[in-house]
């Protein structure tokens, strides 16, 4: 009977262990198939790489070449109304190139100290919700931008898109010239030297914008370098063996901490917070994310639609056929639903108005609706999603559990 | 009735007998090295992995234990400080230096840092607290120890049985709870969490097999269950002690390459020792042959406290089951109830505030107040949203706002499970009955099916 018991216990015990290992060693197919589900999750990662984050990574690159274009031009006739618009126009391409990135902040994008292999080259190309605009108006005043090599080492907040937007945009925030973002204990005032920037305002804006937009687009470069080459970080999700992500699902687990950009920036920052549906202690207004440009719906639309991109792998191999192989073909499709629905509303609402507060005051329920539509993704990104997959909340890579 | 009496006192004076016999006390002293060895190395790779800074800096604010609200974080370096006193505690329990100071020093120090905040709570914390306790009580200093090399305290060889058992039987109550954790529908008929832990776990070659071969998720379920269920009774009998015990080894060598669950695996394999033959040890050091005759050992019994301590670990992990509803969805009574690796649950909750002034809610993030571990964790348990919303509501009020009410948009995916919520959206949290008695304030548990499992070519 003990020998019975004994018997059966250990077969459950190396059942257990092995997963019937007996069978994969008898079959005609007895090498060990890896090919299957967790081949499955190699091509889906390497997919997304491929086919959304690089190319949205290429996209802003040329984008950014495009405004430092415009730049230059711009400074060589900062009066010409004709050079500032286009080099506007530039910003705003290159922003809605960037804003779909924002999504992406996988690897060398991401922070050095949240994300696996990050290297901080974001913060580089744009830094909100770190801004200081008080800061750019000093650079103004001080002209290191004159040096780009020194400018270099500035805090990324003072020469990157955000900078840019507010050098570009700065006749939206005040009506004067005379005026600035920093307080009137500032030494740029007290001591009188912003009265003296102010006769060549223009021109001494124009500088700033052609250094600051040669520094976007070389940063922008050096990202796209990073992941391309034959030891680019693109290898790290295509190669079996690559060197940051011990399997496929951390390089998964990876792209889908990214995604929760949706959730605290997106949703939170860009919609609740100017709606007041939150309400924050102090520097709200400071950190509001373009005050000066108009563009803070259109942002909200090209997340979303960085958000689809890596959910749909470029519309290759993505998320959703991870879930449809896993037979969750209505979270897929609830989610593409959901994904979809709020892009069309963000699009409407930056057709119809011009900024995020314009639509405030003549549509808020439309507002309203469009942060409904994206709790909607966010519920499920934060429930049924990570569940039926097995994924971690950002920033809970170590500890144990049980 | 004298005739129906004697029996029974029989059958008394020989367990009596039997509790008090003496025993070789190698397994147990060998426990307590390993013990304390792997405390002392749990405590400094806890520093090391700057989990201190992670799991006690950073956060400002801690969910509280009922009746532990005043437990409170040490600052930062209090906190290391704390977990070096606890290292050496845990060295100088190994080496059986001022054994019982040391034992006392690290039970207290250990469940003091674990009940900080309950987002922390691990059930093999809890373990580590409860064997700590045992350590505290029994003279595991005895012999293999500096405090009898050098005479603190009197050198024995032996130990009275019952101190053997008090470990068995707490041993023994992990894996039967355990295993009564695992006989659920889902566990048992659906494969699941288990299903969606081997996918995302397939790079290993079985596992791969396992995860596109329903039929072998569902047997891996079973066979957790019945490994846990069985592997206690199994350890008793002396005939199959050998082969259960190496596959206890096996089974938790296989959870810890699989999961993230730290000590727990080696915890669980060095406290199963005390199921061993009680001179196992000797096989290795110190071989002497103790059997043939056993000096009588003096020793405190202490009954009533360990007789309190059994019936506690046997009736308490119960209590999930006296709330309405399914515990797995509820979680009332899910803590200190031996409840392991039993299910794969993710929520999202956020806040909305309402008070005298405001016309529309407030909405407040969960992330405004917790790390991202706090925020998974929070999710899933009812109580711990409510610990929250309380605290929302105090600072409202300390803003100065009045009428304060706070609600909550509660989801849960458990199992693979379509999103469900979790509580009344309506209902104010503040006003919630007592968390620790009741689980109506809980919404039913969703009566859809778990993920299913896929079968693949």
């Amino acid at each position: 009977m003990t020998r019975s018991i004994s018997l059966f216990v250990g077969l459950c015990s190396v059942l257990a262990l092995t997963g019937c290992g007996d069978d994969d060693a008898g079959g005609s197919d007895a090498a060990p198939d890896t090919t299957d589900i967790q081949g499955d999750r190699r091509a889906v990662v390497a997919s997304i790489a491929e086919n959304a984050i690089l190319p949205a990574m290429q996209d802003f690159a040329r984008a950014a070449a495009g405004l430092a274009t415009a730049a230059e031009t711009f400074s060589d006739t900062p009066t010409d109304d004709a050079a500032r618009g286009a080099v506007q126009m530039r910003w705003v391409a290159a922003n809605r190139a960037w804003q779909r990135v924002e999504m992406m902040q996988v690897g060398p994008a991401g922070r050095l100290d949240l994300t696996m292999a990050g290297e901080d080259r974001r913060d580089a190309i744009y830094s909100w919700p770190t801004v200081n605009r008080c800061r750019v108006d000093q650079e103004l005043v001080e002209q290191a931008y004159l040096d780009p090599a020194a400018f270099a080492s500035e805090a990324p907040n003072v020469r990157g898109l955000d900078a840019l937007e507010y050098l570009l945009f700065r006749d939206n925030v005040f009506a004067e010239a005379t005026q600035n973002s920093c307080s009137d204990m500032s030494r740029i005032n007290t001591d009188g030297l912003w009265t003296e920037v102010v006769p060549v305002l223009l021109e001494r804006r124009a500088a700033y914008a052609k250094t600051a937009a040669q520094m976007v687009q070389d940063d922008a470069d050096a990202l796209v370098a990073r992941w391309e080459g034959a030891d680019g970080f693109l290898l790290e999700f295509t190669t079996e063996d690559g060197s940051v992500y011990r399997s496929a699902q951390e390089g998964l687990n990876a792209i889908s901490d990214a995604l929760f950009y949706l959730d605290k920036e997106t949703k939170d920052m860009k919609i609740a917070d100017p709606a007041g549906l939150r309400e924050c202690a102090s520097g709200c207004e400071e950190g509001r994310e373009f005050s000066a440009a108009p563009a803070s719906l259109g942002s909200v639309a090209q997340n979303l639609r960085g958000f689809r991109a890596v959910f749909t792998g470029g519309d290759e191999l993505g998320f959703d056929d991870l879930l449809d192989m896993l037979d969750q073909d209505a979270l897929r499709a609830e989610m593409l639903t959901d994904i979809d629905d709020a892009i069309a509303r963000a699009d409407l609402l930056a057709s119809n108005h011009e900024t995020l507060a314009t639509a405030l005051e003549s549509d808020r329920d439309g507002v309203l609706a469009l942060h409904a539509d994206i709790v909607r993704i966010t519920t499920n990104l934060k429930t049924q999603f990570l569940t039926v997959l097995d994924l971690e909340l950002p920033d809970r890579a170590e500890g144990d559990d049980d | 009735m004298e005739t129906a009496q004697k029996p029974l006192a029989d059958l008394r004076a020989r367990w009596i007998a039997s509790a008090q016999a003496p025993q070789d006390a190698a397994a147990l002293y060998a426990f307590r090295v390993l013990f304390g060895g792997l405390m002392c190395a749990s405590a400094l790779r806890f520093v090391a992995n700057g989990w201190v800074e992670r799991f006690f800096a950073r956060p400002t604010f801690f969910f509280k234990y009922d009746g532990f609200s005043w437990v409170t974080v040490l600052p930062p370096n209090g906190m290391v400080a704390l977990f070096l006193v606890m290292a050496a505690a845990a060295l100088c329990v190994a080496l059986g230096f001022y054994y019982r100071v040391a034992a006392f020093t690290f039970f207290f120090a250990f469940t003091y840092v674990e009940l900080i905040d309950v987002t922390n709570y691990l059930n093999h914390y809890y373990l580590v607290s409860v064997l700590a306790f045992l350590c505290c009580l029994l003279p595991l200093h005895r012999g293999w120890s500096l405090d009898a090399r050098s005479g603190r305290v009197e050198k024995s060889d032996v130990l009275p049985a019952w101190m053997t058992w008090v470990f068995r039987f707490q041993i023994a109550c992990v894996y039967t709870h355990a295993a009564l954790a695992k006989c659920t529908a889902d566990w048992l008929l659906h494969g699941q969490p288990l299903g969606v832990w081997t996918a995302s776990r397939a790079e290993l070659p079985i596992v791969s097999w396992v995860a596109r071969t329903p039929w072998a998720v569902l047997a891996m379920s079973w066979a957790g269950f019945l490994h846990d269920l069985l592997i206690a009774p199994l350890l008793l009998l002396p005939r199959v002690r050998g082969l259960a015990y190496a596959a206890l080894v096996t089974f938790h060598l296989a959870t810890a390459f699989l999961f993230t669950i730290g000590m727990f695996p080696f915890i669980m394999i060095l406290s199963a020792t005390v199921f061993l033959a009680p001179g196992w040890p000797r096989r290795f050091v110190d071989a002497r042959d103790l059997s043939e005759e056993l000096p009588a050992v003096r020793t405190r019994a202490w009954v009533p406290l360990l007789l309190t301590f059994c019936l506690f670990q046997a009736l308490f992990p119960l209590r999930a089951h006296l709330y309405p509803g399914h515990w797995l969805w509820h979680e009332q009574g899910m803590r200190f109830s031996w409840r392991v690796l039993c299910r794969e649950k993710n929520g999202s909750v956020s806040y909305r505030a309402r008070y005298a002034g405001r016309d529309h809610e407030r909405l407040i993030s969960a992330n405004q107040y917790l790390s991202d571990h706090q925020e998974r964790e929070m999710a899933g348990q009812p109580d711990l949203i409510v610990q929250l919303a309380e605290h929302i509501a105090a600072e409202l009020r300390a803003e100065g706002h009045e009428d304060v009410s706070v609600r909550a948009d509660a989801f849960v995916s458990l199992n693979g499970r379509p999103a469900a919520r979790l509580l009344d959206r309506d209902r104010d949290l503040l006003q919630v009955p007592s968390p620790l008695f009741d689980s109506s304030w809980i919404l039913p548990a969703p009566t859809s099916s778990p993920a299913p499992l896929v079968a693949r070519p």
